[in-house]
């Protein structure tokens, strides 16, 4: 009896409740805890059996080397199907085979289609797939991971071949500015910074895309597309590839349960989503910090390093221009003897990174130089430091060189975020100002914040410089401030109380206490620390609340804030402050409200008489002249 | 039915809500608005340059209610907005058609 009759004899056909039956089991193994890995490896070895199964009893009856074969692509050919993700196939056929082609990719599509599957599917010649991969950027990609099901191996092998060879292995680094321009207006549409409150896991900053993106220029440029292959080749850290490795475990573990719950591919992570998700996955309320903050305090742990790790990935595989390429040629310029610097990069040279980089103040001068010039960290710096930054003691980053250099970052002028953000992404901020780590990917579980914590505070910052460089009232007051570096500190260290029992105001007037004793600020500069955080709320507060109007509200305020540079720092903070809370929060209707109780206020501190110089003023002024040449005359 | 849409200084907002709850509404939109009436817009000027406020910050209310509650809903508006100087603002009152709700399809007084 011929093999292939035996096979069909014993086997069941594929029906929709034998499929439910095996996906049902894989969910109860997700539910008790499997990892993101064995879900899609288990979901993807489902598919191909199936697919299997049914080119088998399609194909019945012809040979082996049939000139047709049945291959994987996009997500399903890398073994990343999700519970509802869609399966991608190409049925290959050598030019003579296409009657049987057709007649089997019919036969077979139509069994997936009754079983429930979406499906995208495609026929294709060796020479289709050659010119369709050089016309498509999307047909390129798909067939790059491309993953031989069943069939005719050999003629797989020679498409491989072939389609490495003329189009892989083409215009790589066009390819990959292509790719990248592509997922940089997805993030215009599905958020582009990683920090939002309803993420989605695919496709916002940070999400699986982007670990697409690192993979396929990986396959673009090296063939290889795994993790430990990449750190093999010395192309990733091993520190990169292993977290890189446990965030793409939690995205997946994540979008699994989403798909499963919602029986459909539902990629957003929304706020139910993520009270339920935390309070199945054993996170517990605390009463300063709900399960639902500790849950996606992991997960932008996680997209953090996705988005980072994937942006230096791609940034360092990109064709260098030939300016670029030319000065990698020149000698490096050397600065204070440690650092080196080409057109746009600063680094240390790795014989002397030992003695630059194991003391805090050499560190710092690092980020004080990028801030100055404009230049980014190398690459290597940016892996090593965070480790470096670890190891140091305490006393590394609380000299009075140190302080003083912190102090010249915040003060600038210009690129006090940027540089702060550098700071942070390498942990050396919190070594500073040891508040800035727990806050780290820390979320405000409720519907004014768009950002964590971190994010926000350092959006503030940068919120402060850019509402300074404009042309408003709030901009002229900015220019006004003497100690730029005091407001700066003082946006940075604002909203770090959250996340504890305590009122946060007040704990960030603990905080700021500390980082005021740790800076060696003098008195008047202490206290104008420690009541900006204490009170950030304040002028917001009376602005929005009460009416300026009334003297005894503008005198209460007053009193409390003591003196014009505070009102003009507390100003200046609290429209950044808000600014910070997302795009479009700072309306003219707040910056109106809160100019107008500035001024007033500035009027009852410097006892000031009429600079307010409304129109309203001058009519009355003359109306009360008028009267009294009438009386008089 | 009647929609009533109070435009007041913003300040007032809470003290505004807080009565009208009292009184039974049950829901209310509010929105940040700017513009003029008799107040007119004014003109500030700090250290010689001179800020123009074309348009006052006020803050809108609006709130659905039957016809019964209608006029002690504008009292109350009244009576808690005030403060007697210039710009404690308007309110205007619709005549409403009808109401659903988008859950149920309830209509009319149900629906508030």
């Amino acid at each position: 009896m011929p093999e292939a009759l035996i096979t069909r004899v014993e086997r069941t056909p594929w029906t929709r409740e034998g499929l439910h039956a095996r996906r049902v089991a894989i969910a109860a193994a997700h539910a008790q805890g499997a990892t993101g890995v064995e879900v899609v490896t288990a979901l993807t070895a489902l598919a191909d059996e199936i697919l299997l199964d049914l080119y088998r009893e399609e194909s019945a009856g012809t040979p082996g080397s049939s000139g047709l074969a049945l291959v994987a692509l996009g997500g399903y050919g890398r073994r990343e199907l999700a519970p509802y993700s869609d399966i991608d196939l190409m049925f290959l056929y050598a030019a003579s085979r296409e009657q049987q082609a057709r007649s089997v990719s019919t036969a077979i599509l139509h069994a997936l289609w009754d079983l429930g599957f979406q499906v995208g599917h495609s026929l294709r010649t060796i020479g289709d797939c050659l010119a369709m991969g050089q016309a498509d950027l999307t047909v390129r990609t798909a067939l790059m991971e491309s993953r031989w099901l069943a069939g005719d191996a050999a003629l797989f092998d020679e498409f491989r071949g072939t389609y490495r060879k003329h189009v892989i292995e083409k215009g790589v680094s066009e390819y990959v500015a292509k790719k990248l321009e592509e997922r940089r207006q997805e993030y215009g549409r599905f958020g582009s910074t990683n920090f939002l409150l309803e993420p989605n896991l695919k496709k916002s900053r940070g999400g699986l895309r982007d670990l697409h993106l690192l993979k396929w220029t990986a396959l673009a440029r090296s063939g290889t597309s795994s993790f430990e292959d990449l750190a093999a080749g010395g192309l990733l850290s091993g520190g990169d590839a292993a977290a890189l490795g446990e965030a793409q475990n939690f995205l997946w573990r994540v979008r699994n349960e989403l798909h499963f719950h919602a029986r459909r591919a539902q990629d957003i992570l929304t706020f139910d989503e993520q009270i339920r998700i935390a309070g199945q996955w054993g996170f517990k309320d605390h009463e300063h910090l709900l399960s639902v903050e500790q849950f996606m305090q992991q997960y932008y742990r996680h997209s953090t390093c996705v988005s980072d790790v994937t942006g230096q990935f791609v940034a360092r595989s990109l064709k260098r221009s030939l300016w670029q390429r030319l000065s990698a040629w020149l000698p490096a310029r050397t600065i204070e003897r440690y650092y080196a610097v080409t057109r746009d990069e600063i680094t240390v040279p790795s014989a002397l990174r030992e003695e630059a980089l194991s003391d805090g103040v050499r560190i710092l001068r690092l980020f004080q130089l990028a801030q100055m010039y404009g230049f980014t960290l190398a690459h290597e710096l940016v892996q090593e430091l965070p480790e470096r930054a670890r190891a140091l003691p305490d006393a590394a980053f609380t000299s009075e060189v140190a302080s003083r250099c912190l102090l010249a970052i915040l003060g600038g002028p210009g690129r006090v975020a940027e540089t702060l953000a550098a700071m942070h992404r390498v942990r050396v901020l919190e070594r500073l100002i040891p508040a800035f780590g727990p806050v780290r990917g820390l979320m405000q579980f409720n519907a004014y914040h768009k950002y964590t914590v971190d994010h926000h505070s350092l959006l503030a910052v940068g919120q402060g410089e850019e509402i300074g460089a404009g042309t408003s009232l709030i901009a002229q007051v900015y220019g006004e401030l003497k100690r730029k570096d005091l407001l700066h500190l003082a946006l940075l260290l604002h909203d770090l109380g959250k996340g504890q029992v305590e009122d946060h105001s007040l704990v960030g007037e603990r905080i700021a206490g500390e980082v005021a004793g740790r800076l060696r600020l003098d008195d008047h500069g202490a206290r104008l620390l420690i009541f900006l955080v204490r009170y950030h709320l304040l002028m917001a507060n009376t602005a929005f609340r009460r009416d300026s109007s009334d003297e005894k509200v503008v005198l209460r305020f007053a009193r409390q804030v003591g003196t014009p540079e505070a009102l003009k720092m507390l100003f200046v903070l609290t429209a950044a402050d808000i600014s910070a809370v997302g795009p479009g929060v700072l309306t003219r209707w707040k910056e109106t409200l809160l100019g107008e109780l500035f001024l007033k206020t500035l009027d009852e501190l410097t006892g000031e008489e009429g600079s307010e110089t409304t129109d309203a003023n001058r009519l009355r002024m003359e109306g009360v002249r008028r009267a009294v040449i009438q009386r008089v005359g | 039915m009647k929609k009533i849409e109070a435009i007041i200084k913003p300040f007032k907002l809470e003290e505004v809500k807080d009565a009208l709850t009292e009184l039974g509404v049950y829901g209310m939109t509010v929105s940040e608005v700017r513009g003029f009436g008799r107040q007119k817009g004014h003109k500030e000027a700090y250290r010689g340059t001179e800020y123009t406020i074309e348009f006052v910050p006020k803050t809108k209310i609006e709130v659905v209610v039957s016809d019964t509650l209608a006029d002690k809903v504008v009292e109350t508006i009244i009576k808690t907005a005030k403060t007697g100087s210039i710009g404690d603002g308007k309110i205007f009152v619709h005549d409403l058609k009808d109401v659903v709700r988008i859950r149920t399809g309830e209509t009319g007084d149900r629906a508030l």
